[in-house]
């Protein structure tokens, strides 16, 4: 308490000082306009932390008469000598009470700052701030929680690849939708009719094509074992190489490479439109007892779905698009909602870098919930903790 | 009617595409084809003017010669077709995920996670506002019942029995509230540029809308 | 009644159309007016803009868009504009989609006209620019090498308006109006890594991913598909920065009546599934 009233007490003699040393300040407001309304107070300019330099904040109290919204919004004023020119840094409408001044033209010298509350018809000078200098800074502070958060994620990440490489098994739960795949492929060998498969469209850069590759291996083992005709259209050139050899081998490793038909993977169109116009017809006339719509889809997506249950065949469909999901649900019997694809394949094909991500991801989510749990807990019981978690997860 | 020659070519070739609704004919496709070619020949003029000669041609020309190594770099790319050299194209490659990765990971942590966990906390000042449909708490329990249940739903290390199961099961709601949301705008967004055809087709066209 | 209802379970399509149009031609035909309500993300842009300082900091305005989803994002633009045009906000346009490029110059020197502005005093457009969170993040540091030239090819050191703009603390706010996820970009390029102010315009199909982000903040606001377009419109209107309604408010009847009907024939459709489903079982 003493010390607290020892600072105002020197605040205020500095304030004096400032005031008495200052002419522009020592002739009060009403110099500049109509007393109208009162000039913003304790103008304080601190270097910005964390920068590149070039840059001073200043803050202010509110002008007094800023509740009677007499303000408009406050011009902040700068000058490198205390009573010399103070030309426009800035101006920030009313409500605001700090102004970063970017421009700010040297780094480590002093400037002095003045903050003029504009009202509507008047305005108001503040008294002179504190020197302050810009400086730069080489680490950003702020940025030291997504530091620490991006390092933990990496080892965790490269941990469970390193323990699903060592031979480690590392149990994934088994999705819903997989256990339909193989009773797909049972019926349409059942019912002497294709099975459809639709690696998206995309680019072989995405993870949903990658997935649905990893995905197709299996089916294709499948179809290998039971000897079940497959269909694979393609619409990027690339992605139809890397079937057509996923496809290939999965028969070899089967052990029927007689049973392999080469064009059961097939090129169609680049188009999109046209594209789904040509599967649209291959399921109009095979009459495929499967379709699989595995992969990144657009809005072709619905026109895929609707004609396939128009045709009655059992549909199962995986995506990450979340905009061509809803259709892809009302429209198929087993939909892959976007993660799932990516654990359903990593689940059949156990490649370890798929396993380890994600396991790394898991666990990743498991921290989310418990940080959501304990800052709920915490603010109902002490909020002084959750300040600490919030203070953790600031963001620079 | 209008008179603009722009106007007509646009109002026919809007017709041409919905006469697909009744079914495939000779107009649509060749508006689908005249549409694919234009929008070639437009990417290509595009890729010259705005990559081509702003960074290769015009800097070499006024012999900044260090233009060359992002351009060996680039070039690079085609050795995908040389089986012998193929696998220098992993250089490149490697460059520009190493870039966007550093880029791109600690701001989307930050933007993505960070920023949305704390969002996600229920704070005090909720505590004044309990049925507040923007920041009330009840809102914010809802979010982050939503939240936790997604998540759990989304976690493939155990199996989905005894509560985890039945927090999933809350999450699968979530989610599926969330597709039926975006369903809906979709409807909203698709109707929307039918109405637009149609204000353009009655009011610019034909002029009987005013 | 039952066979009757039955029906709805299976309609043909071309029916549906032809429903549809006419739930759509009829109010715009007969300029049927509907009343809504102003969403609270889209009166937040508004009042954001409506607080930006006249012939200060500028509005930058990203048509980061295609033709294809123009219906729904051009009366955002044209709306935002007025708002700004009539309250002497200078703009800077530009635009991140490659066909974004003549569609933002045609809505920007149009609305100029119309308040009497001129190009690289009260607005400049710098048209496209290639390379996407490149230019975003470029212009954290430093505008002027992003956007060497304007769309006219006038250099940025000759356009007045731009003298005094440095980077992103130049800028009152950031409105990305896109069909994909551009403003997400902006969001974490720009608005994380820089801390301007971020605003986003999207159509219907993309705008609930940005709910999370309207809930921390870290979006000013948002407008969402065609009626965000009215919305806007609406208000500025109410405010009198502009005095008529526009193309969007116009089509907002047309909206309320085609989803209308569209309810109806979901509800139509489940019951006819599940009596033809009845019917079947009974056979």
């Amino acid at each position: 308490m003493r010390l607290k009233i020892t600072g105002l007490l020197l605040m205020l003699c500095w304030a004096t000082a400032a005031m008495a040393a200052s002419p522009v300040t020592a002739a009060p407001p009403e110099a500049v306009s109509v007393a109208v309304i009162a000039p913003p107070s304790d103008i304080k300019a601190v270097d910005t932390p964390n920068d590149a330099g070039h840059a001073i904040t200043v803050s202010w109290q509110a002008s007094p008469d800023e509740a009677q919204k007499l303000i408009e919004g406050y011009e902040v004023l700068r000058s490198e000598i205390s009573d010399g020119e103070f030309v426009k840094a800035g101006y920030v409408p009313y409500g605001f009470t700090s102004f970063d001044d970017q421009d700010v033209p040297a780094n480590g010298k002093d400037y002095f700052y003045r903050v003029r509350a504009v009202g509507r018809e008047s305005q108001a000078l503040s008294a002179v701030s504190n020197p302050a200098r810009a400086s730069e800074q080489w680490f950003n502070t702020l940025r030291i929680n997504a530091l620490i958060s991006c390092i933990l994620f990496t080892i965790i990440v490269m941990i469970f690849i390193a323990r699903a490489r060592s031979g480690q098994s590392l149990f994934i739960r088994r999705i819903a939708g997989l256990a339909a795949v193989e009773e797909a492929v049972g019926r349409a060998t059942e019912m002497g009719r294709p099975i459809l498969y639709v690696p998206g469209i995309s680019t072989i850069a995405d993870v949903a094509t990658i997935a649905a590759l990893n995905i197709l291996g299996q089916v294709a083992k499948k179809t290998a074992e039971y000897d079940t005709p497959l269909l694979v259209p393609n619409k990027d050139p690339v992605v139809f190489t890397v079937a057509q050899e996923i496809v290939k081998e999965a028969y070899n490793e089967i052990g029927r490479p007689d049973a392999y038909n080469h064009d059961s993977v097939f090129y169609l169109t680049d188009s999109q439109m046209g594209f789904a116009s040509g599967v649209d017809g291959i399921m109009a006339r095979e009459k495929p007892a499967t379709n699989f719509f595995l992969g990144m889809f657009y809005a072709e997506s619905l026109i895929l779905a609707e004609t396939g249950a128009e045709t009655g065949a059992i549909q199962i469909a995986g995506t990450d698009a979340i905009h061509q999901l809803p259709f892809f649900i009302t429209a198929c019997d087993y939909t892959l909602i976007g993660e799932e694809l990516y654990a359903a394949s990593a689940y059949l094909s156990r490649e370890p870098m798929l396993l380890g991500t994600l396991k790394g991801q898991d666990w990743s989510k498991a921290i989310i919930v418990l940080l959501l749990i304990i800052g709920l807990a915490a603010s109902l019981i002490n909020p002084g903790i959750r300040v600490i978690i919030l203070q953790m997860l600031r963001v620079g | 009617m209008s008179t603009n020659i722009w106007v007509w070519i646009a109002a026919l070739l809007s017709l041409a595409i919905f006469s697909y609704l009744y079914k495939d004919n000779p107009a649509f496709r060749f508006a689908e084809h005249l549409f694919t070619g234009l929008s070639v020949g437009y990417f290509i003029v595009l890729y010259w003017n705005n990559y081509t000669l702003p960074y290769i041609v015009t800097p070499l020309v006024n012999h900044r010669w260090i233009t060359l190594i992002p351009m060996a770099l680039g070039m690079m790319y085609f050795f995908r077709f040389i089986p012998k050299l193929n696998h220098l194209i992993l250089i490149p490659i490697a460059i520009s995920l190493g870039f966007w990765n550093g880029m791109s990971i600690p701001l989307t942590f930050e933007a993505d996670v960070l920023k949305q966990i704390q969002g996600t906390m229920v704070n005090t000042s909720m505590l004044t506002n309990i049925w507040d449909p923007q920041k009330g708490l009840m809102v914010g329990l809802l979010v982050m019942v939503g939240v936790i249940s997604t998540i759990t739903y989304f976690y493939f290390s155990r199996e989905h029995k005894g509560p985890i199961k039945v927090t999933a099961n809350v999450g699968i709601w979530f989610v599926m509230i969330g597709f039926g949301a975006t369903f809906g705008y979709t409807v909203m967004a698709r109707v929307s540029l039918l109405i637009a055809r149609m204000q353009f087709l009655f009011t610019d066209w034909i002029h009987l809308i005013k | 009644m039952l066979k009757f209802l039955a029906k709805f379970g299976k309609l043909d399509r071309r029916i549906v159309f032809a429903l549809l149009l006419a739930a759509i031609l009829i109010p715009l035909l007969f300029s049927v007016k509907s009343h809504f309500y102003v969403d609270a993300a889209t009166r937040s842009i508004y009042d954001y803009v409506d607080h930006i300082e006249p012939n200060g900091r500028p509005l930058m305005i990203s048509f980061d868009y295609d033709p294809q989803v123009a219906a729904e994002l051009d009366p955002m633009a044209r709306a935002v504009l007025r708002h700004c045009f009539a309250r002497g906000v200078k703009v800077v346009g530009l635009s991140l989609a490659p066909q974004g490029d003549a569609i933002g110059e045609g809505i920007i020197t149009k609305v100029a006209k119309e308040y009497g502005k001129k190009n690289g005093i009260d607005y400049c457009y710098f048209g496209y620019r290639p390379g996407m969170t490149i230019i975003m993040l470029q212009m954290g540091v430093n505008v002027k090498k992003a956007l060497p030239l304007d769309y006219y090819q006038t250099p940025y050191d000759s356009l007045p308006m731009m003298h005094n703009i440095h980077n992103y603390d130049d800028i009152a706010l950031v409105l990305s109006l896109a069909g994909s996820t551009y403003p997400y970009s902006w969001i974490i390029f720009a608005g994380t890594k820089f801390k301007v102010k971020i605003a986003a315009g999207q159509t219907a199909v993309m705008a609930p991913d940005n709910y999370p982000f309207l809930q921390t903040g870290q979006l000013v606001g948002q407008l969402g598909g065609m009626k965000g377009g009215a919305e806007y419109e609406q208000l500025i209107v109410e405010a009198g920065y502009y005095h008529k309604s526009d193309i969007a408010s116009k089509a907002m009847s047309a909206i309320a009546y085609s989803h209308l009907l569209i309810i109806l024939l979901i509800i139509l459709g489940n019951i006819g599934y599940f009596i033809s489903k009845k019917i079947e079982q009974k056979k």
